[in-house]
């Protein structure tokens, strides 16, 4: 029973980290109709960056986790504007498309670059707090609780006030909330700025529990994919539900089945939602 | 004069739709733009409202050139539209789609007047304005969309199809709406398949053919028309 217990703890706790990258996919996903792989390059970076913040400025824990949130969204702002924005201008219907290999390009160079200037070893993210409750670190705890704030944070944005208002007005119907004056420049600036600092925030969150290497972002990415089609394109609750119940089931499968199989069991679960209920958990369409 | 539109040619990439089409409409009339399916009524509207852009040709409203201008700032000139199939935004409240109508407007007070006032027009909005617009019925969703447009206060109103495929009930309440809302000093194009109905409603109509004006004059005389007669009003 303990190890029960201890373990889907954890699965929760790595599933808020899905969760949290899932969120920001899932935001410019509904605005844009693309999976934007490269999150998952912003991922890996911001926890450089948190990395040797940490480690030659010493600065504390919670500046690198703003910071690794600033890098994440600058780079999302700086990829939607500048690139995406580009084949939205020019190419109109078939702009997805482009986007979205845009997107994987970028995912490739990113991960590429940061091997390339760090080499793929491995570095150990210091801890930044000792002790634990019920057997789980603070770290772990502090995972899960900033990923509460965070996704109340969204949540509220997204509900109650006027640009989260427009953003939910333009994934429903683009044309129609460009007619009633809201500006899509502006929209698509605003998602991405959140989907890269919510990608940055889950990749230094989880950065003193494993460490920071090129391919970090790999798996959060994918898993984060597998949440956001779980939760077909729901509400943020629906994805923080999807995300949790994802990294449990992952967990208790590793214990239970097999751990050889433990990144598995995202995808069969995928493909029986696909099979069963293409239209997710959550779904609207 | 409200709005000019002199010899636009607008379409689809290559496909040119509309061809030399000039329309004006004066302060506070209603003006009904008729034609068959895919005359390109709805292509004119999309011209005006920046959806689509104008390969040639100009459209004034009140003395200032707006043809080609990016959709979101068309109306804040006081241009306001009700689009064809309604587009509700079906996973908000009819309060939130009502808010999001008056969009551009800053000042708390003035959305709330307006509010008011569309409630005064829909008290069906008021009663439900929690529920959400996906769960409304056809003619209720138009009902909210043409409050919603209402909710910028707009000078000029753009009604595409208001009536097309709601119960004959519903039809006369949305065309005794838009005599409410000319009384009220609004200035109307509705484009319209309802021929008969909305010449009865309009000031003075222009008939589209293949892209093209065909008549226009002053509603009363197209009804007489023999051509209109025959080919919208099957007499």
């Amino acid at each position: 029973m303990e190890i029960f217990l201890l373990q889907a703890g954890n699965g929760l706790i790595i599933g808020s980290v899905y969760a949290l990258v899932a969120l920001g996919l899932n935001i410019i996903w509904s605005i844009t109709d693309i999976p934007d792989f490269a999150q998952g390059s912003f991922y890996v970076i911001a926890a450089y960056v948190a990395y040797f913040a940490v480690t030659l400025a010493g600065v504390p824990f919670l500046v690198a986790l703003v910071l690794g949130m600033c890098v994440g969204a600058i780079m999302s702002f700086s990829c939607e504007k500048f690139l995406y924005r580009r084949w939205r201008e020019r190419t109109f219907r078939l702009a997805a498309r482009t986007q979205l290999l845009c997107a994987i390009a970028l995912f490739f160079l990113f991960a590429n670059v940061a091997n390339a200037l760090w080499t793929s070893k491995a570095k150990i993210f210091p801890a930044y707090l000792k002790g634990s409750l019920l057997g789980f670190s603070y770290m772990r705890i502090n995972v899960l609780l900033a990923a509460i704030i965070l996704f109340l944070v969204v949540y509220v944005f997204i509900n109650k006030t006027k640009p989260g208002k427009a953003i939910r007005a333009a994934s429903m119907d683009l044309g129609m909330a460009q007619v009633l004056g809201i500006n899509i420049d502006t929209v698509n600036s605003i998602v991405f700025i959140m989907g890269g600092a919510l990608s940055g925030a889950a990749a230094v969150l989880v950065s003193p529990l494993y460490s920071v290497f090129p391919t970090m972002g790999d798996l959060p990415l994918l898993k984060a994919l597998v949440v956001v089609i779980l939760g077909g394109f729901g509400s943020v609750a629906g994805i923080l539900i999807c995300g949790v119940g994802l990294g449990v089931l992952e967990a208790l499968g590793a214990i239970y089945i097999s751990s050889a199989y433990q990144h598995g069991y995202s995808f069969v679960i995928l493909l029986l939602m696909l099979l069963l209920r293409p239209k997710g958990l959550f779904g609207r369409v | 004069m409200m709005l000019e539109i002199e010899n636009i040619n607008a379409g689809y990439g290559e496909i040119q739709i509309v061809t030399d089409v000039s329309m004006n409409i004066d302060n506070n009339e209603i003006v009904a733009l008729v034609g068959s399916n895919g005359a390109g009524k709805s292509t004119i509207i999309k011209a005006i409202s920046g959806m689509l852009p104008v390969s040639s040709g100009s459209i004034i409203f009140e003395g200032k050139h707006i043809e080609n201008t990016i959709a979101h700032k068309i109306i804040t000139n006081g241009i306001a539209l009700v689009p064809e199939g309604r587009r509700v935004f079906p996973y908000m409240t009819v309060l939130e789609n009502l808010e999001l109508g008056a969009y551009i407007e800053n000042d708390q007070k003035t959305v709330q007047e307006n509010m008011e006032w569309v409630f005064g027009l829909f008290p069906i909005l008021d009663e439900r304005k929690t529920q959400l617009a996906g769960t409304f019925s056809g003619g209720e969703q138009q009902m909210l969309t043409i409050g919603r447009a209402l909710m910028s206060k707009p000078k000029f109103l753009m009604m595409d199809e208001p009536s097309l495929g709601l119960a004959p009930v519903i039809v006369d309440e949305v065309f005794k709406i838009v005599e409410v809302l000319h009384n009220e000093g609004v200035t109307i194009l509705l484009v319209e398949q309802n021929v008969r109905k909305s010449l009865e409603i309009a000031n003075r109509g222009y008939v589209l053919e293949h892209g093209r004006i065909v008549l226009e004059g002053e509603s009363k005389n197209l009804v007489e028309d023999e051509k209109v007669k025959k080919a919208y009003l099957g007499m």
